[in-house]
């Protein structure tokens, strides 16, 4: 019985920790499954000796082969601290064949003792990465993902959704020349493209690294971004309000160069392709057409009238046909994918301003945002079979296996119609659910980037809403979000995931790359739900000459009782004292003794430089905006001691007169 | 034969209801008049019991060269149609195996877009993909120019890319003739833009198989014209992906081997993609198997007789349960109703072909419901001796039931008889065998008579009646033969909502995979049906009547009986 349930169960363990971690809450579930599972492991370890050779652990006629090596350079390069590694697993039975469709999940830990871990250590070790505790986590868990956010400023934030509140969850923050309008990723996800209208560029940020590779000049006003299938070319709509430079850019994605410029009309530009990539197709918004482009000659064959301010296209693979929403008329024209006429027209209402094919390509849902509605038609027939009405001036569409999410700009509420029954011909149910506080187009910062996308974990989605400067996890089922996460300030446009889990990448070998943070031992913690198997390897990251120096953590803080209260709209002065850890004498003086504070779930925060008391002791205040619970955290640069370091502390305010005292506890 | 005439006349006499009733007394009516239904059905299969010799049909006719067709056998078949052997040599090992094992379509798919397995993805082979003026990058990091048709060979034979890159070991190498390594490339060179009778740019050829018999005239005016009509609506709305949906129809001839001939040779003259709601009775094995050889999906032909048997019949897709899987769900259902305790079985029938095949599903049965191997009673056909039978069945004690496979009429002098004796076990018969004669029955035998059938009135939703009625007064369908309408309609919405989802670029073959996905489809004129890669009955089970002899009406029994193969 108990294996019947295990095998099914831990698949959905390592997601539903993270999904819990987000709300804060220990699961107990997973780890009693996880005990259960590993009552009875007989195994077999290999010498961990050579640190860069593979590593095998044989069980059961099941053997994984671990191995790691830097991305940068080739396999004879030592891992270094600071740089991305390449971390995969080989998992094959006893015949040698690669055994395919497996969910291993893996965690990188720093060894605490001199020798390497036994087995019940190592179970132990695995057993509390899956409890999701906040006491121990893991230096790098491979089984998770980064949420980023293209944001109002220049820069795209880079989000490690596991970390706990002790660190902060910004990873990195790309620096990008302009503020980026759309985004895409490359298929293999190792390349992540920024079109940045008023730059004139389009910027090629490599995720490993999260370094920008190139910026390519991309014609006048780059905007809609669009990858072939093949992914040969990248097109840009060049959304020039004349009649000239406005079109398309091609750009090459092996050389990174500008293959063609295209005048295709004038107005904003959606782009679409056929399966085969043999034709492109353009919408020309004010010109009122829909320009077909020969790919291998990269030359327009063809310019259709498709309607007025034709503003969405997707090409249906079932019916072998391109369809073009246009906002002018409120008419869906369907041009044939080979022969590139109208092939039929459906007549809805003007307004028309997305459009996209649901899961399985029979039905196509067109969003219109003048009449607040979603008309939802059927490919096969060529006509409407449904109109649901949505929240006010809807703009963008997402599915996910059962549900269609519509943001609407006007509200901050997120429409979900049911797309289950449709192919059995049923009325769709409609849901919604809030997204935050303030509706999206209180900011002046939304973007044709998809602004809710699916999350990694089936049936849900991650929303970025702009005017709450929040990204909004929501799991299908419940009445509002579960969690969130801030943008530090930034309005986030839209929002991608990168899944940074391990991930099949040739039959039988799973493999992801992660950043090693610290020189020293480490042990790979490795767990396979079916056959089960659980094991630790060895790894040893050596230090980087080429990083400043780390030396450990020469400070350390702690609060200093004061009286009053911390009351909500009151200034509150937090006082600390600062001791040298070697000397063990008060560390005065220091100019960039940093605090920050914030109110949890980081709804609000406050970064500021303490006042030098004197005598080790510094000084900060604050007006805490609201009751709850403020995390404070310290840094100083000049020890080369962040926020992330030293352990931080919490207070909590009340509204009341009865507030209680302030309490600065250690953790 | 003059029974089933004037069977037959009662039917075109009494048409059915054109309302639904409500409950109460009307049931009867409902179910006696599915029992006219199927018992027709089940006569007309009879009329032609020979078995007749495979009519082989030519292959479907399409726009391939000659060359281009052989070479679209190699690829879906691995063997060459001159008989030369092709090898394929498999893995480092180069382990040499039969091409037929390894034929291309298994990993490239029919269009050559690849159907990825095992976490493998087959690289995309339409010539379309393959000479990309800049090459192809695949995902892996594998990069090369432009395939060209010398680059083809030597990836067939060789396993390397134009630019000498190996290709991956699980892509075997070939061993062929020239002249078949030309023809396969030819073929390669069209992968995915020929397409199969009947398919052109704006419409589909749809066909249908009419009873000849001039008795039986209804019957098919029925059929052709519930479908011709429901094609209109579905035309007028459309079509299916611009295409208009053309339906053509063939008559049967007097024997089942004329009959497979007219319809091999229809399917090649009229360029027939696909075949719906054909009347196959009486030439049910005959007409399967052309579809199976000519390579034609046919959805809900009417018969009583399933060709479900190994190997199966990829081709024939039928609406609901026949007379062997309905015994076996009175089987199945007769175990049930003594929970516990093996049931004592005895089995009375008719020596003869058809009903060969309904004793084998009844041991089989048995077998797998935990009750006793039956004890067999057979008879000559024609020539019951109700007396005799009573006697020696009656000797076997009060704990048996009886599974009547004879006609209504032999199992009525059975009763009776039995009656006489004063005993009166549970009778189970297939629904199709009873007719309202059995009302007739001793009172002694009430509730105890159990009759199965493949679908019940309450299959039909409000919905799917409303569709019909409209369909009906629009198209002036005929009155009478509404079951076979329903049952028509059924067929010809199963096979549009399987086009529905193959999308534009249909192929018989894709049409098949989208149908074998279909799960609890709801037609709303027949129970919903699920088809599978193994299942190619959509309602599989049956649901069981029993007779209340003091109201003279017939009450559902339970609620429908699965049956498991």
């Amino acid at each position: 019985m108990w294996s019947i349930s295990f095998a099914r169960t831990i698949p959905r363990c390592v997601p539903t920790a993270t999904r819990l971690r987000l709300i804060l809450k220990p699961t107990v579930i997973c780890l009693l499954q996880l005990a259960a599972s590993l009552a009875q492991v007989h195994a077999r370890q290999e010498s961990v000796g050579q640190p860069r050779a593979p590593q095998r652990y044989t069980r059961e006629g099941v053997t994984v082969e671990f191995t790691v090596e830097p991305v940068a350079s080739g396999t004879a390069a030592e891992l270094l601290d600071g740089t991305e590694a390449t971390v995969r697993f080989k998992i094959t039975d006893g015949a040698g064949k690669a055994l395919g469709n497996l969910r291993p999940a893996a965690w990188i830990d720093r060894r605490d003792k001199a020798e390497a871990p036994d087995a019940r250590e190592c179970r132990e070790k695995v057993q509390s990465f899956l409890q999701a505790s906040l006491s121990r986590r893991p230096d790098i868990d491979l089984n998770t993902y980064f949420i980023l956010t293209l944001n109002h400023e220049p820069n795209i934030s880079v989000i490690d959704p596991l970390s706990g509140f002790s660190t902060t969850k910004l990873y990195t923050l790309v620096a990008l020349p302009g503020p980026g309008e759309d985004w895409l990723m490359s298929r293999d996800k190792k390349r992540l493209y920024v079109s940045m209208p008023h730059a004139g560029q389009v910027a090629v940020v490599d995720t490993a690294t999260w370094k920008v590779l190139a910026n390519v000049a991309a014609g006048a006003m780059p905007t809609r971004l669009a990858l072939q299938h093949d992914e040969k070319y990248l097109w840009v709509g060049n959304d020039n309000a004349e009649e000239t430079n406005s079109g398309v850019t091609v750009i090459d994605t092996t050389t990174l160069k500008v293959a063609a410029q295209l005048d295709t009309g004038a107005g904003r530009h959606e782009i679409a392709f056929t399966d085969d990539d043999r034709h492109a197709f353009v919408t020309n918004r004010r010109s009122g057409t829909l320009s077909v482009v020969d790919v291998r000659r990269l030359a327009t064959v063809k310019e259709i009238k498709v309607g007025a301010l034709p503003s969405a296209l997707a090409y249906s693979t079932l019916g072998q046909a391109v369809y073009v929403a246009n906002e002018g008329d409120g008419t869906i024209a369907a041009v044939s994918g080979s022969g590139h006429e109208v092939v039929a027209r459906m007549k809805a209402q003007p307004g028309l301003y997305a459009l996209r094919f649901m899961p399985g390509g029979r039905f196509g849902f067109v969003v219109n945002r003048a009449a607040n509605a979603v008309y939802i038609f059927d490919v096969s027939t060529n006509r409407l079979v449904q109109t649901v009405p949505v929240g006010p001036s809807p703009d963008q569409i997402t599915f996910t296996k059962d549900f269609a999410y519509v943001r609407s700009t006007g509200s901050e509420f997120v429409t979900m119609i049911k797309i289950g029954g449709l192919d059995t011909g049923g009325e769709v149910a409609v849901n919604r659910f809030p997204a935050g506080q303030r509706a999206p187009r209180d900011s002046s910062f939304t973007s044709v980037a998809a602004s809710v996308i699916p999350a990694p974990e089936a049936g849900a989605v991650l929303v970025a809403n702009p005017a709450d400067k929040t990204i909004y996890y929501y799991m299908e089922g419940m009445a509002a979000p579960m969690g969130s996460f801030q943008n530090y300030r930034r309005d986030p446009r839209a929002v991608l995931v990168l899944d940074k889990s391990l991930r099949e990448t040739a039959p039988g070998v799973y493999e992801t790359t992660a950043r090693l943070d610290g020189h020293g031992q480490y042990d790979v913690a490795f767990l396979l739900d079916a056959p089960r198997m659980v094991n630790c390897f060895g790894m040893t990251v050596k230090e980087n000459p080429a990083l400043p120096k780390t030396i450990g953590i020469p400070i350390k803080v702690e609060t200093l009782a004061q009286g009053g209260t911390l009351r909500v709209g009151e200034s509150y002065s937090l006082r600390f004292k600062v001791t040298d850890i070697i000397s063990n004498q008060p560390k005065a003086d220091l100019r960039d003794m940093g605090v920050l504070v914030f109110l949890a779930p980081g709804i609000w925060q406050r970064r500021e430089l303490a006042k030098p008391l004197g005598d080790g002791v510094y000084e900060m205040s604050f007006v805490p905006p609201q009751a709850g619970v403020y995390y404070v955290h310290f840094q100083s640069p000049s020890l080369g001691v962040k926020y992330n370091q030293l352990p931080f502390f919490t207070l909590r305010a009340a509204q009341d007169d009865d507030a209680p005292q302030p309490k600065a506890t250690q953790p | 034969m003059t029974w089933t005439l004037n069977f037959i006349r009662i039917c075109l006499e009494n048409p059915p209801p054109r309302e639904r009733r409500q409950e109460g007394r009307q049931t009867w009516n409902i179910w006696s008049h599915l029992i006219r239904r199927v018992l027709f059905i089940f006569l007309s299969a009879t009329l032609a019991p020979c078995p007749a010799v495979l009519a082989r049909a030519p292959s479907p006719r399409s726009e391939l060269t000659p060359q281009e067709r052989r070479g679209k056998q190699i690829y879906l078949r691995g063997v060459s149609t001159s008989g030369r052997e092709i090898l394929a040599y498999l893995g480092d090992a180069s382990l040499e195996v039969p091409g037929s094992t390894m034929a291309c379509v298994n990993c490239h798919a029919l269009d050559g877009r690849g159907k990825p397995e095992g976490g493998i993805t087959p690289s995309n082979i339409s010539w379309e993909a393959l000479s990309k003026p800049y090459g192809v990058t695949h995902p892996g990091g594998r990069k090369h120019p432009p395939y060209t048709e010398r680059a083809l060979e030597l990836a067939v034979t060789r396993g390397l890319d134009p630019a000498g890159n190996k290709l991956l070991n699980v892509m075997p190498r070939y061993q062929m003739a020239r002249e078949d390594m030309a023809d396969l490339v030819a073929y390669l060179k069209r992968l995915g833009t020929d397409s199969d009778p009947g398919v052109t740019e704006g419409r589909l050829v749809i066909g249908t198989v009419v009873p000849s018999r001039s008795d039986l005239a209804g019957i098919g005016q029925a059929i052709k014209a519930v479908t011709a009509a429901y094609f209109a609506e579905v035309n007028e709305r459309g079509g299916i992906y611009n295409r208009k949906l053309e339906l053509k129809s063939i008559e049967t001839a007097d024997t089942a081997r004329a009959t497979s001939a007219n319809v091999s040779r229809f399917l090649q003259d009229e360029e027939v993609f696909a075949l719906t709601g054909a009347f196959i009775a009486g030439a049910d094995k005959e007409l399967a198997a052309l579809m199976g050889d000519s390579e034609t999906p046919l959805v809900g032909p009417l018969t009583l007789y399933p060709q479900v048997g190994h190997p199966l019949n990829r081709h024939v897709f039928y609406l609901l349960s026949g007379v062997y899987e309905q015994t076996r769900a009175l089987v199945n259902f007769a175990s049930e109703q003594s929970p516990g305790q093996k049931t004592s079985v005895l089995l009375v029938y008719p020596e003869g072909e058809l009903t060969a095949g309904v004793l084998e599903a009844v041991r089989d049965q048995c077998r797998k419901s935990g009750c006793d191997p039956p004890r067999e009673y057979g008879y000559q056909s024609g020539r019951f001796d109700a007396v005799d039978s009573a006697k020696k069945l009656s000797a076997t004690g009060t704990k048996s039931v009886v599974f009547f496979l004879g006609t209504g009429e032999e199992a009525l002098a059975l009763m009776k008889e039995a009656d006489k004796l004063s005993w009166s076990p549970q009778l189970y018969l297939p629904g199709a065998a009873a007719g309202n004669k059995i009302l007739d029955a001793p009172p002694s035998f009430s509730r105890k008579i159990f009759l199965s059938f493949p679908t019940s009135p309450a299959d039909q939703t409000a919905e799917g009646v409303a569709e019909y009625r409209a369909l009906a007064a629009k198209h002036n369908l005929p009155a009478n033969h509404v079951a076979t309408q329903l049952s028509a309609l059924g067929a010809a919405k199963i096979l549009v909502e399987g086009l529905k989802r193959a999308g534009r670029e249909v192929s018989r073959e894709k049409l098949i995979e989208t149908l074998e996905g279909l799960n609890g489809y709801a037609t709303g004129v027949t129970p919903p049906v699920t088809y599978g890669p193994n299942r190619r009955i959509g309602a599989l089970g049956a649901y069981v009547v029993t007779v209340d002899l003091e109201k003279r009406e017939f009450v559902p029994a339970g609620p429908w009986v699965k049956v498991n193969f």
